[in-house]
């Protein structure tokens, strides 16, 4: 870290240049700088929210393969009659300018819906209208005719005759690139501009992901510049200078680009889970610059006024001494959202990669811009106000004694909390509504709340009957089966109206019997079925029964739009289902199922990464502290909140959706780098001042400023998100800010609480300590160690270094410590009659004051001879390296005892 | 069905046979060759037997077997019977078209129920026994055998075979999706090697070929056995093979009554 702190230094202004450039071309990504119009896209498709390779879904395709695409956009024009000469003639306009429209396959409407009527020998097939009746008397006939038909009424019409329903089906084309042809609105303004004095109510899947998107893009115009906005007035209140606002907001800003680029250059879109990457990304970057910039004022508080080569020196210094934590934050962050890659789901796989890249941008932007900035501005004129001494200082010491004091209050009280939040967890429903997702006054729920309430509900279902043998619905009883079940199906809340292939039959049948209502029944032979079906033809059958009339689909409106509803609906089809005769098997599917599903998914999915994700980061901090114990300490401050979060959606009730689902990995990563800073804080104070209690202290007061701000930082961020028309962006900035609030608090209290009876021994304390060549030769007290458990035990005892001419102890004066001599030399004596008495010299390996440490008195004189680095423990460090590191504590004690053990041999030599 | 039966009849019989003229010079006129055309068609009346193979996007198939007859009246105009032999549960079903001044008139025939109908009004079903293609397809191909508005294209390949290659427009008004229909006309048979509906200028929407292995000379014509259709969106194709053809047998104008459809076989 030093040597790329000292590269860094020298080569700021070439790194900044090189940051500028990657930064364009980034931002070519997002926008092309030469026409200024947008890149980067958004594909709000729910079918990156389906699981991959699932059997679920794959069964829809095939459903759709087989009955047709289940996506229109449903038009609604409602009036008190629909069924007069003005309205069904804006309707047979309607019509014919829709399907005009490039990128529309058909539409259906009751202007160009086919009827089949039998009258004296006579069947009549062709819409119900070729030219529009003006005879009240022949709309009247009409109006009968239309609300009253098995396949239309409820679906094109409502049974009052108050709305009619347009249905386009589209091409073969993208969400993106429906989007693009802005098709939705187009339909939307033939509407507007034949409606006459009718309302105009638009719905369906497509439409809705338009509104979607646009509802994202627009946001996000807002929203971003807000949490910029707010990391940067939080910045000017932490620091009240220039370069401590626009450096920390030029990062961030920075971060962004080059993750928003990436996508753009990658062809990747944003979908309706990695929107939140953006305001994630500030968030994030907010966190690391702030620890940067503040560690910088600190570092140059303390140097005072320097010039231009000091400063160098000077920021040199915060990135030898925070680099490495930046950049483990940073790796442990990223594995939080890695963690997602586990996920079956498009999706949240998706979100998983881009927060990596963003988190990967916003350190690097934390290791290379800001230092580099900060290298070329130079000496700042002012520190700002608010770094030390006031009220947050004596709050900060205060909080710090009762952490110390209260620590073992404070961790009953945290595993107290955890249990709770455990048991409230297991209570937690999973549910997700697209629609009901939007605001209640916004025009995409209006209209689909106004169709669901006029017309039979503006969702669709799939109920597909799988038969064993070809043919098999041409038989009465599979076809009065699907009868039974649609009568079933219409009784129950929340499916209003279903068609199948059995109303097509009986439709038919009544043709061929001159209308007669009795014959509006299923033929009693397969054989008559068969070739009512072939008169009918494919156009008529296609989205109902199979080729080989073994597949049947019972198509169902329905009003709920909710995936919990909607699995549980599922569930109940499913089981009616298994009333049906031997050898047909039912199923439902559809757009609404998959989603419940995906939901579903989602929340098992969650588990698991978070599960994967907190046995990573214990496992490196495990690797990063040197022991699984402290690890498993370390992991309580970022596992409690992701708990306290699950905990508080189960015990309110709140469902866990797919944007709420992602609080999790969010919290974990912050929190894990908030724990890692304390920590890492703690051990340097902790082996700088010899003492947890004043470590715990001095970690309090230097991050207490840092460390809530940032708080602040992420929860105003995320906050803003509650600004949103979305209701689950607004679930995700409420609870997301909450959460990292609760993270905050315990990182103010918990974690000071849990370190301040810790010795703490870091990979990085290891690596860089210098014990010379081979202790575990040299040193008799770490005989039969490695060199590995030689620098722990070091670590864990207190490292001085003592210039020549002190004095280490004095006779008589109380100690309870002892001395092992790494290098330097020292000499033992005593104060007798006026004179002194030498009584020994110890250099390297030797140990000094072991009858202090057990008896509590100095029973010589030590004085450094020549520059000496000494160890110093005691029986509390012994009796901590005793718990932690049972093997080296016990070899410790061992080579302890034989060393006491020779020093009483000797003596006894001496005195023979 | 009514359109379906009448698309059958002039979709098998009279265009995409083709007189057999051997030796036909290159270059050509589009009159000279639609008349080249034109001479593959039966003059009277013919008799098929049919075997429609559809196959659909999600891969299900389903195979009729029809006889079909076909008879120009003394007014010129066509009437044409079709008779379904196979599957079993289907045989007997039967439709009658009968060509009138301003319009026609349809029949059908279901011998379960064992009673004739009249169909009035627009087809129920637009498409041939299921396929993806419709009347108006079928239409657009007879189109080139007769329509005036005509263009001749440079001559292409077509399965190694010279082709002369002929495009009509569509006319907007007509309400058609299609753009335009072009024709490769194989220069040694003249029937239609390919046809290709367009519904964007370079965008083919449906085809229909035929192999020149399967063009079968009967006499002085040349017919094709097998007929490939193809809808290029919807991934559906549908074989048609002409089993036995015969052309201006002798027919009984009583053959194209609603009697003669529940006599059946």
């Amino acid at each position: 870290m030093s040597a790329y702190a000292r590269l860094l230094t020298h080569h700021a202004k070439a790194l900044l240049v090189l940051v500028a450039l990657v930064t364009l071309a980034a931002l070519q990504g997002i926008v092309d700088l030469r026409s200024f119009t947008l890149r980067l896209r958004v594909d709000p498709s729910i079918d990156q929210l389906l699981p991959q390779g699932d059997e679920e879904r794959a069964f829809y395709e095939r459903a759709r393969k087989l009955f047709g695409s289940d996506e229109f956009v449903l038009l609604v024009l409602a009036a008190d009659d629909v069924v007069t000469p003005e309205r069904l003639a804006s309707i047979q306009r309607i019509t014919e300018r829709v399907a005009a429209l490039d990128g529309v396959h058909r539409v259906l409407s009751i202007a160009n819906a086919s009827d089949i009527q039998g009258r004296d020998g006579d069947i009549a097939v062709g819409p119900f209208f070729e030219t529009v009746p003006s005879d009240p008397a022949e709309l009247a006939k009409l109006r009968e005719r239309l609300v009253t038909h098995p396949l239309y009424a409820n679906n094109l019409i409502a049974a009052d005759g108050s709305a009619t329903a347009l249905l386009a089906y589209f091409d073969r084309i993208s969400d993106r690139e429906f989007i693009a042809r802005r098709l939705s609105a187009q339909i939307e303004a033939i509407a507007d501009a034949e409606r006459g004095d009718a309302q105009i109510f638009v719905t369906g899947a497509p439409h809705v992901k338009v509104a979607l998107s646009e509802t994202l893009l627009a946001e996000m115009r807002f929203i971003l510049p807000a949490i910029l906005a707010v990391a940067a007035l939080l910045c000017l209140l932490a620091f009240r200078t220039v370069r401590g606002v626009v450096l920390p907001v030029a990062a961030i800003g920075i971060a962004v680009v080059w993750t928003l680029g990436l996508m753009g250059w990658t062809d990747s879109s944003l979908t309706l889970v990695s929107n939140i990457v953006p305001p994630l990304i500030i968030t994030l970057g907010f966190a690391a610059a702030i620890h940067v910039v503040s560690e910088y004022y600190e570092a140059a508080r303390h140097a005072g006024p320097v010039g231009r080569d000091a400063h160098d020196g000077v920021v040199a210094k915060v990135v030898e001494e925070m680099g490495l934590a930046v950049a483990v934050n940073g790796f442990t962050t990223m594995l939080g959202f890695a963690s997602l890659a586990a996920s079956r789901v498009l999706a949240i796989r998706d979100f998983g990669l881009w927060s990596v890249v963003g988190v990967f941008a916003t350190t690097l932007v934390a290791l290379t811009f800001l230092p580099a900035a900060l290298v070329v501005l130079g000496p700042a004129q002012r520190t700002p106000l608010l770094a030390t001494g006031g009220p947050i200082d004596a709050f900060a010491e205060r909080l710090a004694h009762f952490d110390v004091r209260r620590r073992r209050w404070i961790f009953g009280i945290a595993i107290a909390v955890l249990a709770i939040s455990v048991a409230g967890a297991v209570q937690i429903r999973v549910g997700s509504d697209l629609i009901r997702d939007f605001a209640i006054d916004a025009p995409v729920r209006i209209d689909y709340e106004a169709i669901n309430e006029r017309l039979g509900g503006a969702n669709a279902l799939m109920i597909v009957i799988d038969a064993d043998e070809d043919l098999a619905f041409t038989r009465p009883e599979n076809l009065g089966a699907l009868a039974e079940l649609q009568t079933w199906l219409e009784a129950q809340p929340g499916i209003t109206v279903t068609t199948s292939i059995a109303d097509i039959v009986m439709l038919l049948n009544r043709a061929f019997h001159d209308g007669d209502p009795a014959a509006f029944a299923i033929p009693g032979e397969a054989r008559t079925t068969r070739q009512l079906l072939f008169f009918g033809g494919d156009d008529v059958t296609r989205g109902f029964v199979d080729k080989q009339l073994r597949t049947a689909h019972i198509s169902a409106r329905s009003t709920v739009g909710d995936s919990e509803p909607a699995a549980v609906l599922q569930l109940r089809i499913a089981e009616r289902m298994q009333q049906l005769p031997p050898g047909l098997h039912g199923r439902v599917t559809g757009d609404l199922v998959l989603l419940s599903r995906t939901v579903d998914e989602i929340a098992r999915g969650q588990l698991q990464s978070i599960g994967t994700a907190l046995l990573t980061i214990y496992l490196t901090l495990s690797a990063l502290l040197m022991s699984f114990r402290v690890g498993l300490i370390a992991l309580l401050p970022n596992l409690l909140p992701i708990a306290i979060y699950y905990g508080v959606l189960g015990i309110f009730g709140v469902p866990l959706g797919l944007a709420t689902s992602l609080i999790g990995s969010i919290a974990l990563g912050i929190a894990v780098d908030d724990t890692v800073h304390y920590f890492t804080r703690f051990n340097l104070d902790a082996r700088r001042l010899g003492n947890e209690h004043d470590a715990t202290v001095a970690t309090l007061r230097a991050l207490i400023r840092p460390v809530t701000f940032t708080a602040a930082g992420l929860c105003l961020g995320f906050l803003v998100l509650t600004f949103s028309e979305l209701r689950s962006q607004v679930q995700f900035g409420l609870l997301a800010a909450f959460t990292l609030a609760v993270a905050w608090m315990l990182e103010l209290t918990l974690s000071p609480a849990l370190c301040s009876s810790l010795r703490l021994v870091t990979l990085w304390d290891l690596l860089g300590l210098d014990l010379g060549e081979k202790p575990e030769r040299d040193v008799p007290l770490f005989a039969g160690l490695s060199g590995r458990q030689a620098r722990i035990f070091a670590l864990m005892s207190d490292f001085e270094t003592k210039p020549a001419g002190t004095r280490l102890c004095s006779e008589g004066e109380p100690g309870n410590d002892m001395f092992l001599v790494i290098d330097g030399e020292l000499t033992a004596s005593m104060a007798r009659d006026g004179g002194r008495v030498a009584l020994s010299k110890m250099r390297r390996g030797d140990t000094v004051g072991e009858v202090a440490m057990f008896s509590g008195q100095r029973s010589a004189d030590v004085d450094v001879v020549a520059d000496a680095r000494v160890l110093r423990f005691d029986d509390a460090d012994l009796e901590r390296l005793g718990r932690r590191y049972p093997r080296i504590a016990a070899k410790v004690n061992h080579n302890l005892a034989r060393l006491l053990a020779e020093r009483v041999l000797n003596t006894q030599r001496a005195l023979r | 069905m009514r359109r379906a039966v009448a698309a059958i009849a002039a979709g098998t019989a009279m265009v995409l046979a083709g007189v057999g003229t051997t030796a036909i010079a290159a270059e050509r006129s589009i009159e000279e060759i639609q008349s080249c055309v034109k001479k593959n068609l039966p003059e009277r009346s013919a008799r098929q037997d049919l075997s429609l193979l559809v196959r659909d996007g999600s891969g299900q198939q389903q195979t009729i077997e029809a006889e079909m007859f076909w008879k120009r009246g003394e007014d010129g105009r066509s009437r044409v019977l079709l008779r379904v032999e196979a599957p079993p549960d289907l045989r007997g079903s039967a439709f009658l078209l009968i060509e009138r001044a301003g319009g026609s008139d349809m029949f059908s025939y279901l011998p379960e129920l064992g009673k004739v109908r009249r169909i009035t009004g627009r087809t129920v079903s637009g498409s041939l026994f299921g396929s993806d293609f419709s009347y108006e397809d079928i239409e657009r191909l007879q189109s080139l055998a007769s329509q005036a508005k005509i263009e001749k294209l440079a001559d292409a390949e077509v399965a190694g075979r010279a082709t002369w290659v002929l495009t009509a427009p569509i006319p907007p008004e007509s309400g058609s999706k299609y753009q335009r229909v072009v024709s490769f006309i194989d220069q040694q048979t003249c029937v239609a090697l390919k046809t290709e509906l367009m519904e964007g200028p370079e965008q083919v929407r449906k085809e229909v070929v035929v192999a020149p292995d399967q063009v079968k000379a009967e006499g002085t014509r040349f017919i094709p056995r097998e007929i490939i259709a193809r809808d290029l969106e919807g991934s559906s194709e549908t074989r048609l093979r002409v089993e036995k053809v015969e052309f201006d047998v002798s027919l009984s104008d009583s053959l194209f009554s609603e009697a003669a459809l529940t006599k059946g076989h």
